[in-house]
């Protein structure tokens, strides 16, 4: 067999699912090439031209097959194989035999559901065999050429996001120029594979120094694979208050969104993917070891609450069998994985070997609603929650008997699942979005009933939902950066959401203050 | 006065798996004694329970049975069987019976001691697997330990008798799990010294059931 072809095989037998152009490339013809340097972007295009012609001839061959268009041209591709089925080919190179094929995909209770398009899987073609999200601690890594190796063990086990928690601490500890050239890479790989980065700043302990022109980075609409969650209290608002306004300042300017932590509301770590929004548990994140990595979510399933509507109504029972369901097609996906795990997360776990078995002990599954409906008109807002709190109760007792069967049995195990809300991008096949949008022109609007009482539900929502839920305020009309400030220690002060964005987008003329 | 003394021993001896399981939940059901555990739950438990199987062609009719309730999902025989047999650790679970069988600590119990043994001299009473390990599981905050502690593998009148020393024993759940790895074990070294299985015995220390399995026992016993 031709040898590249023999190796764009390989890289599938090795990672199993859906593989882009970009990583193929990567792999099939070595290190990356400076992107800057205009003879080097020459071969670069050569190199994709010949790696397609090699990729066509498998498609050809019926071996891959096209699955979906990424980012910057960037296609992507999969093994064009049943499950049970497999692809042998002799390599002549290594007088060996190359066997792919794909992870059974074992029977699910959720069949006539995702015919019916009110359940959907999150990356079908990775849903068993990539984790959705992983957590990199940046207080545990000592340089960034640690982070990066880090960075690049754990974008090819996950197929939604990399969170870098504590990145304040490469900010501070780093040349700036450095941060920057990180991010730009992070940025640039998060597209060429499909996926994103969240990294969390606690405002309270940047160095201002070094900041202010990483922030002009993190700000601008070039990165938007790469998210920053600054965490923050009302005291850091006031501490805080030159470095809050400077980051306001730079998001305004560019327009872009821009997400918060309450460290009020939460201790635990908050992040966001395409998918949606990531937590750990508040009191497993209190008492977790102190790992360098760690899986935070396995698998996801997107619920289309609006689609249940109207094929089901609103039918309590049915929807908590729903999830029942759902419960059951999580595990039978997490047997596969633990059992595969060594295998499948080989390259982030063999990082951090003495913290092994410690690697999934903070994951869950997730549960992401679609069109819950709290805010659409004509729909009971206390039976929705009633309904998906009737069906927390049932996932939860369910995962319960199966953390205790699979302990009796001698193979203790973890299974939890999280409910969350999905972002619209989680899926092609999600209903158009019908939520209503938050938007307040000032503060004013945050003291009038109408608002508060938005605010007050989505509040409620975010304590039904433990896997974490992003509440956007949709800032309209012209602001300054210290009315906002004031705007953002009421939400601190006065509402308990873990996680909040401000969208710019439809703003007016924006009045900046400069306090630096 | 409940009849609970640390020396309370009880003897079942059933020529089915089946037989044998609804002995044993009847003895802990009628005979326990109620206590609530760290986790706050309602136990029954009674101390010291021998249990023997003495065919062991039902083997894994107690999973079936449970397998029929649809509140749950029991692990799968297939799983079961990796889980005693596979010989790489997983990250996915705390701890793991095939790679201590095979695999402990660079040691391989099974192909380099129990199958040797037995092969030289069949009536050897030394035939022990261990899975528990006071280095690894006798530090003090340790989350999970293995619940089968040890097994003995006996060769009389041609057939490999195994016997299960199991610390902590939910009866429900876990025995019905526990005859099955001891026999997928078992039936792995009897195919290698090419010898019947014979009798499979559990030795449960801490025999309990669960105050939300009553419900579940009572129908299995009155079926």
């Amino acid at each position: 067999m031709e040898e590249t072809r023999e190796k764009i095989i390989e890289l599938f037998k090795n990672k199993g699912s859906e593989i882009s152009t970009g990583e193929l490339l990567n792999y099939v013809y070595g290190s990356k090439t400076n992107k800057d340097n205009a003879d080097s972007k020459r071969e670069s295009a050569q190199m994709h031209r010949k790696l397609l012609y090699h990729i066509n001839k498998l498609v050809e061959n019926g071996i891959l097959r096209f699955s979906r268009h990424g980012e910057k041209g960037h296609k992507f591709f999969a093994l064009d194989i049943g499950e049970n089925e497999e692809i042998t080919e002799f390599s002549s190179k290594y007088k060996r035999k190359l066997t792919v094929s794909k992870p059974l995909m074992p029977l699910m209770p959720i069949e006539t559901y995702e015919h019916q398009g009110i359940i959907n899987k999150f990356e079908t073609e990775s849903w068993i065999d990539r984790l959705n999200s992983v957590v990199i601690m940046c207080k545990k890594v000592d340089s960034i050429d640690k982070l990066n190796a880090l960075f690049e063990s754990a974008i090819s086990v996950i197929n939604d996001c990399i969170c870098l928690e504590n990145f304040e601490d490469i900010i501070n500890k780093n040349k700036k120029e450095d941060v920057i050239k990180l991010i730009e890479k992070i940025n640039s790989e998060c597209k060429d594979y499909g996926k994103q980065v969240s990294c969390t700043i606690d405002i309270s302990k940047i160095n201002k120094g070094n900041f202010l022109e990483i922030l002009q980075k993190a700000a601008s609409n070039e990165t938007n694979k790469v998210m920053f969650i600054y965490s923050l209290d009302a005291h850091d608002v006031q501490e805080q208050f030159a470095i809050l306004n400077e980051i306001l300042v730079a998001y305004m300017k560019k327009k872009k969104l821009i997400y918060f932590k309450n460290k009020r509301a939460t201790n635990s770590l908050q992040f966001v993917g395409s998918a949606g929004p990531y937590s750990i548990l508040e009191k497993e994140w209190e008492n977790k070891k102190d790992c360098l990595s760690f899986a935070c979510a396995q698998s996801s399933l997107i619920v289309d609450v609006e689609k249940f509507y109207s094929v089901y109504g609103l039918d309590t029972e049915k929807f908590a069998q729903l999830m029942l369901n759902v419960s059951k097609s999580f595990l039978s996906a997490n047997t596969l994985q633990r059992r595969k795990s060594k295998d499948y997360f080989k390259s982030i776990i063999s990082l951090d070997k003495t913290n092994e078995k410690e690697f999934l002990e903070l994951s869950r599954n997730y549960i992401r609603f679609w069109n819950y409906g709290l805010l659409q008109p004509g729909i009971d807002q206390k039976l929705v929650l009633n309904m998906i709190n009737e069906a927390k109760k049932r996932i939860d007792e369910f995962s319960m008997a199966e953390e205790t069967i699979y302990k009796s049995c001698g193979m203790p195990t973890r299974f939890k699942i999280a409910l969350s809300c999905a972002f619209k991008e989680a899926n092609e096949k999600l209903s158009s979005a019908k939520y209503k949008k938050l938007e307040i022109t000032g503060l004013e609007d945050l003291y009038k009933p109408k608002i508060r009482k938005d605010i007050m539900e989505k509040e409620i929502a975010s304590s039904v939902l433990n896997g974490g839920n992003d509440i956007t305020f949709h800032r309209k009309g012209n602001f300054d950066s210290q009315e906002i400030m004031r705007e953002l220690s009421i939400i601190i002060n006065a509402y308990k959401m873990p996680l909040f964005s401000f969208n710019f987008e439809g703003s007016g003329d924006a009045k900046i203050l400069s306090y630096l | 006065m409940p009849r609970y003394f640390h020396t309370y021993k009880m003897e079942i001896k059933e020529k089915t798996a089946e037989k044998t399981w609804k002995s044993i939940l009847k003895h802990v059901l009628e005979n326990g004694t109620e206590f609530i555990d760290r986790k706050n739950r309602l136990c029954k438990e009674a101390l010291n329970i021998v249990a023997t199987i003495e065919d062991t062609k039902d083997i894994t009719k107690p999973i079936e049975i449970l397998s029929s309730f649809k509140k749950w999902v029991y692990p799968s025989l297939e799983e079961l069987k990796s889980s005693i047999l596979e010989k790489e650790d997983s990250p996915g679970y705390y701890y793991h019976y095939g790679s201590r069988a095979f695999n402990y600590s660079g040691i391989n119990q099974i192909n380099d001691y129990i199958l040797p043994l037995l092969k030289k001299d069949p009536t050897s009473k030394r035939g022990i697997v261990v899975f528990y390990g006071p280095e690894k599981d006798t530090l003090p905050l340790k989350k999970e330990t293995p619940g089968m502690v040890m097994m003995n593998f006996n060769i009389r009148n041609k057939k490999l008798h195994a016997t299960v020393v199991i610390r902590s024993n939910d009866l429900f759940y876990g025995w019905p799990c526990n005859i099955v790895q001891a026999y997928f074990l078992a039936d792995y070294i009897s195919r290698e010294l090419n010898v019947q299985i014979g009798s499979i015995t559990t030795i449960s220390i801490s025999a309990h059931l669960f105050e939300e399995q009553f419900e579940y026992i009572n129908k299995i016993l009155h079926e």
